[in-house]
């Protein structure tokens, strides 16, 4: 990638990583109200504003930040198998994303029953909250971002391997070189 | 995922520091380590949590509407 391009890149992969954690926060404080409120006005906003933000705007987040990150790691020395910190990002994000995947059809299953108006508040409390994955992910999501400002030294044996072959075949092409300067 | 500020050149940086030096295979930095270790405790309480039924159902079926409202949130699902 050329530098424009990359950085052009990586203002995007910044931009829906870090709108990701912030529409994670939005979700939660609507999540928290549907495990401590009574109220079936509360609760019954609360569930439908969930679905709503899950599917529209953390998703898509979710799937864009995971698409522009293979895009930066492919697209520059970083690679994505050569540093642990880009490793472990990596497998972080891809669990995250498949854990809200599936429980984007719960959540819209909870605003389904949340929008039936003979339900009580009662009722409507009875259904739950997601907090457990919600902050569970909102855990994984900042050790991604602490790693990725951060990136911890520390190179996979497969980074070694190709750094090494990388070495080796800019060595034969300075010999060349300096012989063909010689001739 | 990845915030790639940096561009490392292994050619030109020498890896800037963030890998071992020429001709030494690396080893696990301690970092990992410790994160693997973390990874493996969280996956096990989980686990054990689940399996043992203390956290209650895990699933769709947790989030069921009582009494006379009745709603099968998996079916709902699968209804889409």
């Amino acid at each position: 990638m050329s530098p424009d391009v990359r950085k052009f890149a990586l203002a995007v992969h910044l931009t829906v990583s870090v709108g990701w954690i912030g529409a994670v926060g939005a979700y939660i404080v609507l999540d928290v109200a549907t495990a401590t409120s009574q109220d079936a006005q509360v609760l019954r906003a609360a569930y439908l504003g969930m679905a709503s933000i899950a599917r529209y705007v953390i998703v898509p987040l979710a799937l864009a930040s995971l698409l522009t990150g293979l895009v930066m790691a492919l697209g520059t020395r970083w690679g994505l198998f050569r540093y642990w910190w880009v490793l472990i990002s990596l497998l972080l994000t891809l669990f995250a994303t498949v854990v809200l995947l599936l429980e984007t059809p719960t959540i819209d299953a909870l605003a389904i029953a949340a929008a039936d108006p003979a339900a009580s508040g009662e009722d409507l409390h009875a259904l739950g909250s997601t907090l457990v994955h919600s902050v569970g992910g909102t855990v994984a999501l900042l050790v991604i971002l602490v790693l990725n400002v951060y990136k911890p030294s520390g190179m996979t044996s497969y980074g070694w391997r190709k750094q090494e072959e990388e070495r080796r075949a800019l060595s034969r092409r300075s010999a060349s070189s300096a012989d063909a300067n010689d001739r | 995922m990845a915030d790639r500020s940096i561009d490392p050149d292994p050619n030109t940086t020498g890896d800037a520091g963030m890998g071992p030096g020429r001709g030494s295979r690396p080893g696990t930095p301690l970092w990992v380590k410790v994160f693997g270790l973390i990874a493996i405790i969280v996956v096990l309480l989980v686990a054990v949590i689940v399996m043992s039924g203390l956290g209650g159902p895990h699933g769709p079926q947790r989030h069921a509407l009582p009494g006379h409202h009745q709603a099968d949130l998996t079916g709902q699902i699968a209804a889409g």
